[in-house]
Formats: C-alpha cells, structure tokens, sequence
C-alpha cells in the first residue's frame, strides 16, 4: 500500500516595502508560509503581518500586530535585515551634546 | 452564334470551376486547423525560444529566438551602474542631511539657550525638515511627472470600453474555443521586490489558470519570496480552427457596443 504523505509547511519571515505616511516609514514584517506537496510542488502560500517598525525622524519604535508595544531589539531578531534600517535611522538623527 | 455561345459556356464552366475551388480552398483553410508548437525557457539571463506555424504539415513560418549574453552581460552592467550612482545620490542627501542637523544645532548652542530646548528645537527642526523632504521628494520633479506621467489620450472614450467590455469577454470566450492545446506545459518560478506583492500576484495568477480550466494541464507557478527573479519554461501546441475564430469576429461584429467602440477608435 502506498504510503500517504502530508504536504509540508515552510515559513520564511520577511520585511514587505516600506510604506511612507507623512514622515513616518513603516515597515511591516511578515510571516510567509508556504504549502508544498511532497513532490515540492507548491500548493499555496499565504502571508500574515507580525510586527512593524515604525521609523520616524528622530526616533524609531516597533509595535507588535496586535497593538502592544515591543522591544526595538525583538523587532530586530526577527527580522535582522531591518538593523541597517534602523541604524541608518538612528545615524541621521544622531545629536551631540556637548 | 453557336460558337459565341460554346465559348461563354466554357468561360462560365471555367469561372464557376474556380469560384468552386476557391471556395472549397477556404473551407479547407477554415476547417483543417493550424499547429503552433511553441517553447520558450528562461534560465537566469539567458532566454532561448522557438516558435513554428504550420498547416497541412506544410511549415509556413518558423523561428528560433536566443539572448545573447554579451547583451545580457551589458544590461546587469548598466543596472549595477545605475543602482551605484542612485546609491551615492541617496548617500549624498543623508550627509546634506546630518550637515544641515549639525549646522542648525550649533547655531542653536550658540544662542545661550537651555540643552533640553535645544534637542526640542533641533528635533522639531529635524522633523519639518525630514516632513518637507518626503514630502518633496515626490514633488521634485513635478515638470517630469507630468511630462512622464501624463497619460496618453484614449483613442475612444472608457465609457464605451466599459460597456463593450461583457461583448469583448464573450469574443475573448468564443476565441479561446477555437484552440485547442495538444500539450501545454509551463513551469514558472517568479518573485518580485516585496514578498506581499509575489504572494498578490501568485494568487492572480493561479486564480486566472483556475479560470480557463487549466488546473489539469502540466502548469506550476511557483512564487518566490527571497527576491526578483523569474524562472522557466513554457511548451504549448495548439491547434486553431478558424472557422470558430471567423465565427466570434462575426458575433463580435453582431454585437453593437463592439460596433460603436471599433467607429469611436476608426475615427480618432
């Protein structure tokens, strides 16, 4: 008898486009997930938001999809590539006090 | 008079006799369908493909399409070049950036103000200035938008387009019905810049495969999240009748927002 096998679920967390909103960049990450048949065929896939960061100038913040506030350093672990983003930020907005 | 009789029998015979053939020569055009073998595969930059168009198994038409990669190798070049210099760009305004900061907030320490006003000066500074730069940077070339972007006038009004538009998905349908595919396979493997938009147009596209009927055919699309790219190959041969072909030019032509759509777009 042959034996049946469940398709597989891959998830991949990737940052989506940044979108500008008056001075604020946000850039949401996402959750993608993908279907494949056990010939590695894709079936489908579908995205679900996590988290965004918002950068604005002079201060930059992440918020969780549900609303609650969280930790940059959180924000930057799940998705490390935002960490250019964020000190690209955080360079132009640097102030010395002297 | 007998002779100019004979000889006007022939000459009718003759032209009915051809008239005949004609006739019986579209009909064969009409009926007997023609083949289109179609295959193109893309593989990194190189692209190769063949098309061929026969009939009877007479072969009226045939081509072989290839890349270059010299042309290819020249294209990355011109991207990465201009990718360098939009970089620099950018690198630029962020030091005119830092520079203006710095300037504004020495200028402000130099007033004998108190620190914390100083940062809630700068920053408010900073913020109208970064408000004005996102703001302006759309708004830079407001000359070149118009001039880009200025949408070419429509040879007929989209009003009519709409209301022709269930006729031309009705030709479209009556069209599709005149091929039949022997073999089609694609195998497709694409990306683009933002994961939302591969996983919109994944779904767009498997949602169009679903509507012609084609889930049963050899057909993968595979979306690729990790960046822009487009793999693949496509084998197609099918067969067009064109006689149903003739037919749905007629039933466009029946229908009168077609009719009023062709008249808008002959006269423009």
């Amino acid at each position: 008898m042959q034996e049946i096998k469940l398709p597989a679920i891959e998830t991949e967390i990737r940052v989506a486009k940044e979108m500008a909103a008056g001075n604020k960049i946000i850039y949401t990450v996402v959750k993608v997930s993908i279907l494949k048949s056990d010939e590695g065929y894709i079936m489908g896939s579908w995205i679900a938001p996590l988290a965004m960061l918002i950068v604005e100038p002079g201060r930059q913040y992440a918020l969780s999809i549900t609303g609650e506030k969280m930790p940059l350093e959180m924000i930057l672990e799940l998705a490390p590539s935002l960490k250019s983003v964020v000190n690209k930020a955080r360079g132009i907005h640097r102030i010395k006090v002297t | 008079m007998l002779a100019w009789v004979e000889v006007s029998s022939i000459i009718l015979t003759t032209l009915s006799a051809l008239a005949a053939l004609i006739f019986v020569l579209l009909i064969f055009f009409l009926i007997i369908p023609f083949h289109l073998d179609l295959e193109f595969k893309k593989q990194g930059p190189m692209v190769r493909g063949r098309y061929e168009v026969s009939w009877l198994g007479f072969i009226l038409k045939k081509d072989a399409i290839e890349s270059s990669p010299a042309q290819d190798a020249i294209t990355s070049i011109l991207r990465e070049t201009q990718d360098e210099a939009k970089r620099a760009q950018s690198d630029e305004y962020d030091c005119k950036d830092e520079a203006q900061a710095k300037t504004a907030q020495d200028a402000e320490e130099h007033e004998n103000a108190e620190p914390e006003k100083i940062v809630e000066k700068t920053d408010g500074q900073k913020t109208k200035d970064a408000g004005q730069k996102i703001k302006d940077t759309p708004e830079d070339d407001p000359g070149n938008k118009t001039g880009k972007n200025s949408a070419p006038a429509l040879p007929f009004n989209p009003r009519t387009l709409l209301d022709a538009f269930p006729a031309i998905v009705r030709v479209c349908r009556d069209l599709v019905k005149s091929l039949s595919f022997q073999k089609l396979s694609c195998c497709i493997c694409f990306g683009l810049d933002d994961p939302v938009d591969t996983a919109v147009m994944s779904g767009y596209l498997w949602a169009i495969v679903s509507a012609l009927g084609l889930f049963r055919a050899n057909i993968l699309i595979s979306p690729s999240f990790a960046g822009m790219m487009l793999e693949g190959d496509f084998v197609a041969d099918v067969r067009a009748r064109m006689i149903w072909a003739l037919w749905a030019l007629i039933n466009a032509l029946r229908e009168r927002e077609i009719r009023k759509l062709l008249r808008e777009v002959v006269r423009s």
